[in-house]
């Protein structure tokens, strides 16, 4: 057991290893050093920013939801996290287009308002805009789980101790949801660092762009490393601010008794600027850009064959990422209580960027193909390459739910498992496994809807002619054929969509006590 | 301090349709440690809430001394009332250390005041060593007794503690207890301890008063309480009680088990309370069956037949052997007996 998950924690290291040997191979080509200074700065102001916007919203968003009674509330709760289902660079696509000084918005404006809103989306602040409305979930989901597991007692033992309602708010609640805070933003910049597809299209020069520019335009592996060391430093970095939130340094409430929070009714205007927030974020983050989306493409005629061609490779590389990462991942878990290092390393997988670890598994890619010569030709060798850097990323993201699956096996039911005859492996098979299904369901859509969306590790790795839906929106969009770019984006958020509403409900709102 | 007694009239709370809490009455004495016993779900923690103003009142009153507290539509907000809260989870601030969370009701006092108190409360407790530490560090008896500083600190007029030992081991109780007892008599405050365990009840109060479905039952000296319960339910949450069918007649109640006085109580059907320790053999009285004996450590559980009435008893010493007959005699007096309900 402890062996497995040795080497399914190897193989989320292998790339970053990878990426390390790639960097020291050599003087890359011709980009400086100011090259990637400059790129790092523009990915630490992009990150800075999309990091203040998504706590600002998610938190709103979440404090709103948890705490008040208004109109729409109950559907608000889970619909919020739905623009998790829309890729980042299907929003750039749409705002883009409807924000161009001849797009409809602004045409609009003049029209009917005789006044124009210089907004520039080919910029930082434009890539800022998308990105937010893109990764704000990830603060939401955090800070909702954070309020709806609060410990009402200590804002009322706050009050009891002579605080007013709005001192016991800023001394208690505010300081016990901020390790949830750190951990929703630390996910929204490791996207953020991440992303490809919006930031190329929006002429923003980060990293991760500089990465695959590297690699593709310059054919360079070892400058693209080099681009990546900073990445994966980063990465490292907020990985363990994202663990230093989740493990909250204890700030589980000691006792286990839990009482409804008290909610309060919002009427009148207030409840009407509550509903209307949700209403305009929702709209902003998912309704519009897909709608304009939709109407731009309705027009047009999909070129079916590619489309279906796509779709079909996007299908197989998500449910097989999904199998064999949800495998990896349950090796891993299974093995965590013995090992708990090897988690550890597979989250540093997870906040590396998809781009860094293509780059990191070209070079021992490049070594077994030199070993098994006509290896290269085929389309499996590629797709293999792409399941394996699919399931380095995304390992951590399905430990988490399998390894709280796998928590409320008691070691007594393991126990008896042994003591009625079976080895650690039939246990784990018989008894283990069983009970945490609904987890490893979670865990396989995960990782799904991760694949769905994921461009640039796919970019850098697919084998030629291999399309996948991302894919094909990304070299639509390239080519400013913007209404045939909508078809493969829809279709990835039509597909992705069902998966999230699915993980958003099953954790929606549910205290403990209350029974899950 | 000089303390004021605080009187609950009439409090009630709703909640939709169920009564929460109905009509109940409830005086806090200064220097007094009143006992609120009754089943969990029985509306003791929403009357005590009521008290600590985190709760409304739908009717009735809430007055300390002279002021008022709480009414239907008006109450005094938490933090101005100077009522002290020991929470059943104790509620430590986890992200503030152990003198923190003591100096945190103490913003009126001067910084270094402040530490010096919180100190000195963290002294009484036995843990001013572990003033730097942070909540998660410590015991759950520890956490307690942090917890009880933090509320203690401020002086309040009136301590209410939520199941203060729920959360502890069996073992650990009685030391708990003996100590926060010590605690609470030295500060004179007027105490209201809520708690579903009888025996952390008796051991506590002075004042005892009974709670079922939303409405207190019986108050009184633990004592009076025990041995004169207003009701087979009220006598029930002090310990096992035997409901013995009887029939008054002339002012003595005759039951299975012999007679018992009855003065003044309707004649007709009645019910006699018998605790276990209320029948006892005797050299006089009725004779009975021993159907089973069962070894408890310092003592034997009997239990008798006679007809088709059964009853149990404890039997210190050398137990009879099941089948023999033994003579036996009820121990309790007029208090014991309820006239049936009409």
């Amino acid at each position: 057991m402890r062996l497995l998950a040795l080497l399914a924690a190897a193989t989320a290291l292998l790339p970053l290893v990878g990426v390390v040997i790639a960097a020291l191979s050599g003087p890359g080509a011709d980009i400086a050093a100011r090259d990637v200074a400059r790129y790092a700065l523009t990915s630490a102001v992009l990150a800075a920013l999309v990091a203040l916007v998504t706590a600002v919203v998610g938190s709103v968003a979440a404090w709103l939801v948890v705490m008040h009674r208004f109109p729409g509330r109950g559907v608000f709760a889970w619909a919020l996290a739905l623009p998790l289902a829309a890729p980042a660079f299907a929003l750039a696509y749409a705002y883009a287009d409807l924000l161009d000084v001849a797009g409809p918005l602004r045409f609009w404006m003049r029209d009917a308002l005789g006044f124009d809103l210089a907004i520039q989306m080919r910029s930082v602040p434009g890539a800022v805009l998308v990105l937010g409305c893109a990764f704000y979930p990830y603060v939401y989901l955090a800070m909702r789980a954070a309020l709806v597991n609060q410990s009402v007692s200590a804002v009322e033992a706050a009050r009891m101790l002579g605080a007013s309602p709005a001192r016991a708010v800023w001394r208690v609640a505010v300081p016990l949801a901020r390790p949830a805070l750190a951990a929703g933003v630390a996910l929204a910049v490791m996207e953020t660092l991440a992303d490809y597809g919006a930031v190329q299209f929006l002429a923003v020069q980060t990293l991760t762009t500089g990465v695959v520019r590297a690699w593709s335009v310059y054919g360079s592996t070892a400058s693209a490393a080099q681009f990546a060391l900073p990445l994966m430093a980063t990465a490292a970095v907020l990985l363990w601010l994202e663990r230093w939130g989740r493990k909250g340094r204890g700030f589980e409430t000691t006792g286990a008794r839990w009482r409804p929070l008290p909610v309060t009714d919002l009427k009148g205007w207030r409840a009407a600027l509550a509903t209307g927030f949700c209403v305009l974020l929702l709209t902003v983050a998912l309704i519009l850009p897909m709608g304009w989306l939709l109407v731009s493409s309705i027009d047009v005629r999909p070129e079916w064959p590619r489309l279906i061609e796509a779709g079909r490779n996007t299908l197989l590389m998500g449910v097989t990422g999904a199998v064999v990462t949800v495998a990896l991942a349950t090796l891993l878990a299974l093995g965590a209580d013995k090992l708990p290092v090897t988690a550890r390393v597979a989250g540093l997988g997870y906040a590396t960027p998809g781009a860094v670890m293509a780059i990191g598994l070209l070079l021992p890619a490049g070594l077994v193909w030199s070993l098994i010569p006509g290896a290269t030709t085929g389309l499996g060798a590629g797709v293999i390459l792409l399941i394996y850097a699919y399931a380095a990323r995304l390992m951590a993201a399905a430990v988490e739910p399998i390894e709280a699956g796998l928590a409320k096996v008691t070691p007594s039911m393991v126990r008896s498992a042994r003591a009625l005859g079976r080895s650690e492996l039939g246990a784990a098979w018989a008894v283990r496994l069983p009970l945490a299904r609904g987890a490893l369901l979670t865990a396989g859509l995960i990782v799904l809807v991760d694949v769905l969306k994921e461009l640039p590790a796919t970019l850098i790795l697919r084998p030629f002619n291999f399309d996948t839906l991302a894919v094909m929106a990304s070299n639509y969009a390239l080519d400013e054929r913007l209404p045939q770019a909508g078809w493969p984006s829809l279709i990835i958020v039509g597909l992705a969509l069902p998966g999230v509403i699915w993980l958003t409900r099953r954790v929606a709102a549910s205290r403990p006590g209350s029974d899950a | 301090m000089t303390g004021e007694v605080l009187t609950v009239r009439g409090a009630t709370r709703r909640y939709g349709g169920r009564m929460a809490v109905e009509d109940a009455d409830l005086t806090l004495t200064p220097g007094r440690i009143t006992a609120l016993l009754g089943p969990s779900g029985c509306g003791k923690s929403t009357l005590l809430r009521q008290i600590a103003g985190l709760e409304p009142v739908d009717a009735g009153s809430i007055h300390l001394g002279d002021r008022l507290l709480s009414e239907p539509g008006r109450q005094v907000a938490p933090q101005d009332r100077g009522i002290g809260l020991l929470f059943q989870d104790y509620a430590l601030f986890p992200h503030l250390s152990v003198l923190d969370n003591v100096t945190f009701g103490l913003r009126h006092l001067p910084r270094e005041r402040r530490r010096k108190r919180a100190l000195a409360e963290l002294d009484r407790v036995h843990l001013a060593d572990r003033a730097a530490a942070w909540p998660h560090q410590l015991s759950g008896g520890e956490q307690q007794r942090v917890a009880l500083a933090r509320a203690l600190a401020r002086e309040p007029g009136v301590i209410l503690l939520d199941e203060p030992f729920s959360g502890l081991d069996r073992h650990l109780r009685g030391e708990v207890r003996d100590h926060l007892l010590t605690v609470l008599r030295t500060q004179g405050a007027a105490v209201l301890v809520v708690t579903h365990d009888a025996e952390d009840a008796l051991m506590m109060a002075d004042d005892l008063a009974l709670m079922d479905g939303g409405r207190i039952l019986q108050t009184g000296t633990p004592e009076a309480c025990y041995r004169a319960p207003v009701s087979a339910v009220a006598a029930e949450l002090l310990g096992e009680i035997q409901v013995l069918e009887a029939t008054v007649v002339d002012g003595v109640a005759e039951t299975a088990f012999g007679p018992v006085q009855a003065h003044g109580v309707p004649e007709g059907l009645a019910s006699v309370l018998v605790r276990s320790d209320q029948l006892t053999p005797a050299a006089e009285g009725v004779e009975a069956r021993v159907t089973g004996v069962r070894f408890l450590g310092a003592e034997h559980q009997v239990s008798v037949a006679r007809g088709a009435a059964r009853a149990r008893f404890r039997a210190t010493g050398s137990p009879p052997t099941v089948g023999e007959v033994i003579t036996v005699r009820l121990t309790v007096g007029r208090e014991a007996v309820l006239a049936a309900k009409r």
